[in-house]
């Protein structure tokens, strides 16, 4: 469903990917986890089409989608939630999740009606709808992203980071959206910092260390992996700490 | 923009540049006496006044990058205070215009204090407005200035002929003063100040330049050539009017001088003044009649938009341009978009340097505090931004010779620890001593000359400058005599030319930083921050990016600043970096730190190994995880 | 007593209509950043095409502005595309500059096309009031603040029910987050200045019936509208109505109660005051681009 091959991006003359091949299968979930500054964040972005890779091809469903705009990105049927300030604050709830059809926002009737059927799997849509965004708690918010994400029906959802800012109990709720949208027929690409929470949650594993792929598997295979620290630590543990004696 | 001429072809082109200047200069000078023709000492007259403004203009706006529409208020100020005080006091017309340059400096004094809070565009409407509310206020003070009724000054009582000699030769040698000057200021550490403080004011405060006093020096000269000239203009026109004299107009083509001849060059201002003044007067005297100044605003609001559309970069620096693209020399132009070199290149490059000891650091004095207790000494520091707290009652001990990692998941609050300790980001409660001296609320300047020093992830060089002249820019303490000294010493360019050549860079000294690849640049930004002799220095992901052999070579830096008794303090992803340097890490999650010790012992710590892998969830379906070992 | 309540009702009414012509100032500040020095000659524009409109062809200045928004909405989008675009692309910070130049130009033009000489558009009620007990509320006053009124109204009204409205919104708080849901900010660019300058045409029209105007007038209402947007945040519409507002109150108390030539210095005062003390405005809680740090 989604071919990334030999990704090459980053900003101002730093390259933060530096070949980076991953894919996923139809219907499936991929988590991408690794270190801070692996270039977890920058792999989405490329795909979603905010960042322009500098070499390497990004290929969905067949179609290459390598450095288009992020309007064509998101009318072939990719979609990113990202990490933060994903919200209009100043919008309410409905107007927010109607924005997500922005580039379809002719098909009102089409439009509404998705609404409907999206506040069946996120009662908020239905619950509070009049509601300014940027009262919404953590949570709430992004239930209200995913569901805005999901107007476009999209083949492929990118979730950059779901559970940041949000506390341990709304870790199940993010759980379940994210299955529902499985259920739905969407494949899932997603970055997680909490890698327990995006194992358990994945049904594939890539493992993104300094820019390219470290390791890469069934989601169980990593997090059953003996040194799971070591993906942060390296070989940091063996080495000890510091060179004895070079004082 | 081209403003260190850094054109290869040194001595013709200066040498000829200096010859058609000094046959112009005599040209002009010899003018008044083989002529008779007033029309055109009138001209020359009025434009001198506007050479004279525009150069002023060009060492605040050109130089320090402060652009401002007001302009026209020095000037007024200048001719104000000489007309009253020629119609009140019959004051000799010397002191006069004088005192019109005095009055004009403290206004200037005034305006570069406002830049310590109004930056950028709205430093630019802050002098449109003050230009306005000064003609507003000279309207309504008629007593003083006349108000609109104007204010007359005495004509002059010199034989005819002299003609207009007693303006013109003073003004004549007030542009050359002018020019003088501003020459002068590019020379020196004043004007490598100001350059830097244009391309990037945040950081030349923190290599510890004093940013405040450098504007305030710049402004000043600016404004006491606006004043005394509009001084002496006072006096050939014998007649100010307020709405004439305060007029936005004016100050247009001010700046329209400027830009058209080439902002922050030394001769652009000066040559716009000459095509501009002529077009000027011949507008006003070819077009005669009630469309004539209309026609005059269209045309110079015209050109100063095609200018700024067009001819950005002004009519000097795009011709030099030209011809160095014509003479195929190949030179870099400096780009301050980045120029990426492909990271095998990169690689290479890299591979080529010798993989030598150590680079010599230039640590001339020894101020550091090895063995006097704690380099950073950080107690309950605090900082939040809107509920969100950043950082949360840190306490931090670093001791001198030493190298200590901080290390944490995204958002731990790293980053804006760093920002806390260089000043960047000011704290909500807390304490910060380093190296003894309580700096929470210090500048960043004031904490540069205490010892503290930093780089960026991203490098943070000056592309206005040559390499050299970023590593060398750096200043541990403040003295007015080094402004007046040459942008480089030779005391200077002798060490600065040994470091760059430890680093295998020698070659890039008279280029820009703008042409070098990201590593390189990192390489300069150390040796620009080592300049301070710092006692500690923070490093922004100093492995981010680079290849494995730079990596090395960094790793040896570090360990060899250690040796010398300077803290350091490193902020890095990857931990088997950090690992194999720190004496010691501090492990950061959500802004608190939770821990520290040696790599090992951290990453046993189950709350460490929770903030990274997350907590453990358990969640009814799917793959039960694992706990790490 | 009745002389206060007086000057205050005329400050009010005033302040709406200065709130009305720094409408499109505000929204060009808001989303795009972009200071626009024009803005005064866009006003003296308008005011001299409703004029001609009504001189001419006897059309009320006020239904003449719905005809002249066409005009300006068409200048606001050739002024975007093809010269704020291109400046802002190169660097940002002459924009202001080439709109400062673009004001100068207008200006030349205006003059050449109606000359010099003071005009005002007399419509019936330009001397006309009503009177309330002891106090006497000008009429032309009166119609130009219920215009300004109807117009912020209708822009809120877009900016809150309509896709544009919402994608203006989205794209000021947030570009990135607009982009993923296909807002592109260079698009709604055009948008913006269209809008920003079809409404000037509404503010140009109340400016013809209520003060005299020459071609050189742009600099006088391009530190009054600046002065507005200052003190209102830079971006917000209500925030700029309520700084309109109390602007026309300051004006008016000024000038009654010290002079009428420092009435004139209290948008410039306004503008250093709040710029070098409180630079987020008066009615925002937003952080500024540029604090000095």
């Amino acid at each position: 469903m989604i071919e990334i091959s030999g990704l090459v991006a980053g900003y101002g003359g730093l390259d933060i990917l530096r070949g980076v091949n991953l894919s996923v299968d139809r219907g499936g979930i991929t988590c991408i986890v690794g270190p801070n500054g692996a270039g977890k964040s920058t792999v989405l972005k490329a795909v979603s089409g905010i960042l322009r890779p500098t070499a390497g091809s990004v290929t969905i469903d067949g179609t290459d989608l390598t450095g288009r705009d992020p309007e064509a990105i998101l009318r072939a049927g990719v979609v990113q939630v990202p990490q933060r300030n994903g919200l209009f604050t100043r919008l309410t709830v409905r107007q927010n999740v109607l924005m997500g059809a922005y580039v379809i926002r002719k098909k009102r009737r089409q439009n509404e009606a998705r609404y409907d059927a999206l506040a069946e799997t996120f009662p908020i849509l239905a619950t509070r709808p009049g509601v300014l965004a940027g009262t919404l708690s953590g949570g709430q918010r992004r239930m209200v992203e995913f569901a805005r994400a999901l107007m476009l029906e999209p083949t492929v959802v990118l979730l950059d980071e779901p559970t940041l800012g949000l506390d341990p109990a709304s870790l199940a709720i993010i759980g379940d959206s994210v299955r529902a949208m499985i259920a739905a027929g969407t494949t899932i690409l997603m970055v997680e910092q909490n890698v327990r929470f995006g194992l358990c949650l994945a049904t594939h594993a890539t493992v993104l260390t300094a820019g390219t792929v470290a390791l890469a598997g069934p989601a169980a295979e990593i997090a059953a992996h003996p040194s799971l620290m070591d993906l942060f630590f390296g070989d940091a543990k063996a080495a000890g700490g510091h060179e004895a004696g070079a004082r | 923009m081209n403003k260190n001429g850094m054109n290869g072809k040194g001595m013709t082109q200066a040498g000829i540049r200096r010859t058609l200047v000094a046959l112009a200069l005599v040209a002009l000078a010899v003018f008044p006496l083989v002529s008779d023709d007033l029309y055109y000492q009138a001209m020359l007259i009025l434009t001198f006044v506007l050479a004279i403004g525009a150069t002023g203009w060009n060492i605040m706006g050109g130089y320090a990058g402060y652009i401002s529409l007001g302009n026209s208020a020095f000037v007024g100020l200048g001719a104000y205070t000489t007309g009253i005080l020629a119609a009140k006091d019959n004051l000799s017309p010397f002191l006069g215009c004088l005192a019109g340059g005095l009055v004009a400096a403290v206004a200037a004094a005034i305006l570069s204090l406002v830049t310590r809070r109004t930056r950028g565009m709205y430093f630019i409407i802050v002098t449109f407005a003050a230009l306005q509310l000064l003609g507003i206020v000279a309207t309504i003070w008629s007593g003083l200035t006349g108000g609109s009724q104007g204010l007359a000054l005495p004509i002059p009582t010199w034989s005819l002929t002299y003609q207009n000699w007693p303006f013109y030769y003073p003004l004549l040698a007030l542009l050359v003063l002018s020019v003088a000057v501003s020459a002068w200021v590019r020379r020196s550490k004043l004007g490598v100040g100001l350059f830097a403080i244009a391309d990037d004011e945040g950081k030349a405060a923190g290599l510890g330049l004093a940013t405040n006093a450098d504007k305030l020096i710049a402004f000043v000269l600016g404004g006491t050539f606006l004043g005394v000239a509009g001084g002496i203009y006072a006096y050939y026109v014998t007649f100010l009017n307020v709405s004439a004299v305060f007029d936005i107009v004016t100050s247009m083509l001010i700046v329209l001088s400027a830009l058209l001849g080439g902002r922050g060059t030394l001769w652009g201002p000066v040559l716009g003044a000459f095509i501009i003044e002529p077009l000027a007067n011949l507008t006003s005297t070819s077009l005669g009649g009630a469309n004539a100044g209309a026609i005059r605003l269209l045309l110079f609001g015209g050109l100063l938009g095609l200018v700024v559309l067009f001819l950005p970069r002004g009519l000097i620096p795009t011709v030099s341009a030209w011809k160095t693209q014509r003479q195929g020399q190949g030179q870099k132009q400096p780009d301050p978009e980045r120029l990426r070199l492909p990271l095998a290149a990169t690689m290479t490059q890299e591979g080529d340097q010798t993989e030598a000891a150590p680079a010599q650091r230039p640590h001339a004095d020894a101020t550091t505090m090895a063995g006097t207790g704690t380099v950073l000494a950080v107690r309950g520091l605090a900082r939040s931004f809107g509920g969100l707290r950043a950082v949360d009652d840190v306490d931090l001990d670093l001791p001198p010779a030493s190298v200590t990692g901080l290390i944490g998941p995204n958002g731990s609050g790293k980053t804006t620890l760093f920002n806390l300790v260089d000043g960047t980001v000011r704290p909500s409660s807390g304490r910060l001593t380093l190296a003894g001296r309580r700096v929470d609320h210090k500048s960043r300047q004031a904490r540069a000359h205490a010892g503290l020093a930093r780089t960026y992830q991203l490098p943070r060089l000056f592309p206005s400058l040559t390499v050299l002249e970023n590593v060398v820019l750096a200043e541990r303490r403040f003295s007015v005599a080094r402004l007046f000294l040459p942008r480089v010493t030779v005391a200077e360019r002798g060490r600065a030319m040994a470091v760059l050549d430890d680093l295998g860079l020698a070659q890039y000294a008279s280029t820009s930083p703008a042409t070098l690849s990201y590593g390189q640049r990192k390489l300069i930004e150390l040796a620009q921050v080592l300049w301070l002799a710092p006692a500690l220095i923070l490093l922004d992901e100093p492995a981010a990016g680079i290849s494995p052999a730079l990596s090395q070579r960094l790793a040896g830096m570090i360990r060899h600043l250690r040796s010398e008794g300077v803290g350091v303090l490193l902020v890095e992803h990857d931990v088997a970096f950090v690992a194999s340097l720190s004496d010691r890490v501090y492990v950061m999650a959500n802004g608190k730190i939770i821990a520290s010790g040696t790599v090992a012992e951290v990453s046993a710590d189950q709350a460490v190994v929770d903030a990274y892998l997350g907590d453990q969830v358990a969640l009814a379906v799917g793959n039960p995880v694992e706990s790490a070992s | 007593m009745t002389e206060l309540l007086q000057v205050l009702i005329f400050g009010v009414l005033t302040g709406g209509v200065y709130a009305l012509m720094a409408t499109g100032l505000t929204l060009t500040f808001g989303v795009m950043k972009i200071v626009n020095m024009a803005q005064g000659a866009l006003l003296i524009l308008s005011a001299y095409l409703c004029w001609t409109l009504w001189a001419h062809l006897g059309i009320d200045p006020l239904l003449g502005s719905l005809i002249v928004t066409v005009p300006l909405a068409a200048l606001g989008i050739l002024f975007y595309r093809f010269i704020v675009e291109r400046v802002q692309r190169h660097d940002h910070g002459l924009t202001i500059v080439v709109t400062f130049a673009v004001a100068l130009v207008a200006e030349a033009i205006i003059a050449l096309i109606w000359g010099p000489n003071p005009i005002a558009a007399t419509p019936a009620y330009f001397n006309q009031a009503f009177t309330l007990g002891s106090v006497t509320v000008p009429r032309a006053q009166l119609y130009a603040c219920l215009l300004a009124v109807a117009v912020t109204a209708l822009l809120q009204l877009c900016l809150r029910r309509t896709w544009l409205g919402h994608a203006i919104t989205a794209a000021a708080e947030n570009p990135e987050g607009a982009r993923l849901i296909g807002v592109e900010p260079k698009r709604i660019g055009t948008w913006i200045f269209a809008i920003a300058t079809a409404t000037t045409a509404f503010g140009g029209a109340a400016l013809s019936f209520l003060y005299q105007f020459t071609p050189d007038s742009q600099d006088t209402w391009i530190g009054l509208t600046l002065s507005v947007v200052i003190l209102g945040g830079l971006g917000s519409v209500t925030g700029a109505f309520a700084a309109g507002v109390l602007l026309g109150l300051a004006e008016s108390v000024t000038s009654t109660y010290i002079s009428v030539r420092w009435s004139e210095a209290v948008p410039t005062i306004l503008i250093l005051l709040v710029l070098l003390i409180r630079p987020q405005g008066l009615f925002t809680l937003a952080a500024r681009q540029d604090a000095a740090v």
